[in-house]
């Protein structure tokens, strides 16, 4: 008789991925800009009208989505949402799965804000012109599960679908969600990631007066996590999706492997809705590298959180040294935002897409603006230029507003 | 307000509320969900731009009678001809 706890747990491999971020569209584009150390922050357009003093972030560059979403009138469509069904399209066309036979995928992507641009337009229109004026579609646009329900339905796509929101972990939490259902042999496919568009200036104000936004107005340098003088993090827009697989389903379909997910642990701080709690961050950590059966030595590189913020990256710093202990100071540690600035619910999923890339390529993407060490940030940062160096098993990071933690282990693909 | 005018504005109206791209020609016995392919939030979109683009109000339980082009038509004439008396 079979033991019920004896659960038989299926690997989980990436057969696509996708991105678009301040650099522009596709994964290459990523990659080439994150090892060439290469900043995606520039000066906002479309915020003349606001005298606020920060006036930096990781907008996208102009791009044409109509190109990509030919039949519907995508003016119809929450922002966050076109990113998304962009971004989903490119993911399946990668991963070169035919829609026509195979429907039974689930959609699980992060978002920390949402369909922010529908709510801010509801909104702003309910108080400076009375409930009449509508605009009418605010309840479905503006829902926070509309990002993920217009992927399922734009695709026809029939499994379960949701959006996971925890804050800035979001991307990574749905990938670790994502992982988990199809390691427990719920789910066989799922597409997942991470989406967020809250360079609108309702959220932008808000994060402003939440002092927490560099002040550096320099686009190029403003972003230094682990630097002594790094003074807050820059926000971005962005949108990251992977497809993940049960790796006999992926093999039976001949499906390219970019890599395998091997472990996940997410914990709370259970202590502050903002202040970030090096002890969280190590629990999740620990229970990520016991999800993964491995011990910290065998560790070849961690993506950091690093926002640039003084607290996250003195915490992120400390929970590495106390999971890591001597070994942290061998492991490369770099932070892609130092180049991207923080795309809140997407960083997570572009990390991972990053991690993957930095395993398959060999080579690490620097943390830029590394320029004044700080004695309560000590570890090897890899500052300011990428490095070869073979990468075989890496954590990616990601640590939220509210006590979230979520921390991926990722590896190279090696077949049976 | 003649009815041609009227299908015009409306053609627009049914074009700014579609989702999809399609191109379709219109006449007054086109239904709006079969022939224009307008759903059912499109429709709620509808209304609220037809309001806006005559200047009248349109009940719940009018705008339940909407079944073909003619139908919106005809309540946009009523209405908007005793507002032109009441002028």
């Amino acid at each position: 008789m079979g033991n019920s706890t004896d659960i038989r747990k299926k690997r989980v491999v990436i057969t696509g991925m996708a991105a678009i971020t301040p650099y522009g569209i596709g994964i290459d584009t990523l990659w080439e800009n994150l090892v060439n150390g290469r900043s995606g922050i520039r000066q906002l357009s479309g915020f003349d009208a606001y005298d606020f003093p920060i006036k930096i972030g990781g907008q996208l560059p102009s791009l044409n989505f109509e190109e990509y979403l030919n039949d519907i009138n995508i003016r119809k469509i929450d922002p966050c949402a076109v990113l998304g069904l962009v971004t989903a399209g490119m993911v399946i066309k990668n991963a070169g799965l035919d829609l026509r036979e195979q429907k039974n995928i689930s959609v699980i992507l992060g978002s920390a804000f949402g369909s922010c641009t529908s709510q801010e337009e509801g909104y702003s229109r309910f108080f400076l012109k009375g409930w009449r004026k509508g605009p009418p579609l605010t309840i479905p646009k503006g829902m926070f599960n509309n990002l993920a329900s217009m992927v399922s339905i734009y695709y026809k796509l029939t499994g379960r679908h949701h959006v996971i929101a925890s804050a800035c972990a979001s991307g990574s939490a749905a990938v670790g969600q994502a992982y988990q259902m199809i390691k427990f042999g719920t789910e066989k496919c799922v597409l997942t990631g991470g989406v967020d568009t809250p360079l609108i200036p309702s959220v932008f104000a808000a994060w402003t007066l939440l002092r927490v936004l560099s002040r550096n107005p320099n686009p190029q340098t403003a972003c230094r996590p682990f630097d002594k003088n790094r003074d807050g993090l820059v926000i971005s827009e962005g949108s990251a999706m992977l497809l993940l697989e049960e790796l006999e389903s992926a093999k039976e379909r001949k499906a390219k492997i970019y890599g395998e997910i091997i472990g996940y642990g997410a914990r709370s701080d259970a202590f502050h809705i903002a202040q970030p709690n090096f002890q969280g961050e190590t629990l999740a950590i620990k229970k990520a590298l016991e999800d993964a059966n491995l011990n910290p030595e065998d560790i070849d590189y961690i993506n950091a959180h690093g926002t640039s913020t003084i607290l996250n990256d003195k915490m992120e710093t400390k929970a590495i040294k106390e999971i890591f202990k001597e070994h942290s100071y061998k492991i490369p540690v770099s932070s892609n935002k130092s180049m991207l600035g923080h795309s809140m619910g997407a960083s997570g999923a572009i990390e991972t897409i990053a991690t993957v890339l930095t395993i398959r390529n060999g080579i690490i993407p620097p943390t830029v603006n590394y320029e004044v060490s700080d004695p309560e940030c000590d570890l090897d940062y890899v500052p300011n230029s990428s490095r070869q160096q073979s990468t075989k098993i890496a954590l990616s990071n990601s640590f939220a507003f509210g006590g979230n933690n979520s921390v991926l282990v990722l590896k190279e693909y090696e077949g049976d | 307000m003649p009815r041609e005018e009227i299908k015009a504005k409306l053609k627009d109206i049914f074009s700014s509320v579609r989702t999809k791209k399609i191109d379709i020609e219109i006449n007054e016995d086109s239904e709006l969900a079969e022939d224009l392919y307008l759903d059912s939030l499109e429709q709620v979109e509808m209304l609220f731009e037809i309001e806006n683009k005559f200047s009248i109000s349109i009940s719940d339980d009018e705008a339940r009678e909407f079944k073909k082009v003619k139908d919106i038509i005809d309540i946009i004439q009523v209405k908007t001809s005793s507002q032109e008396r009441a002028n």
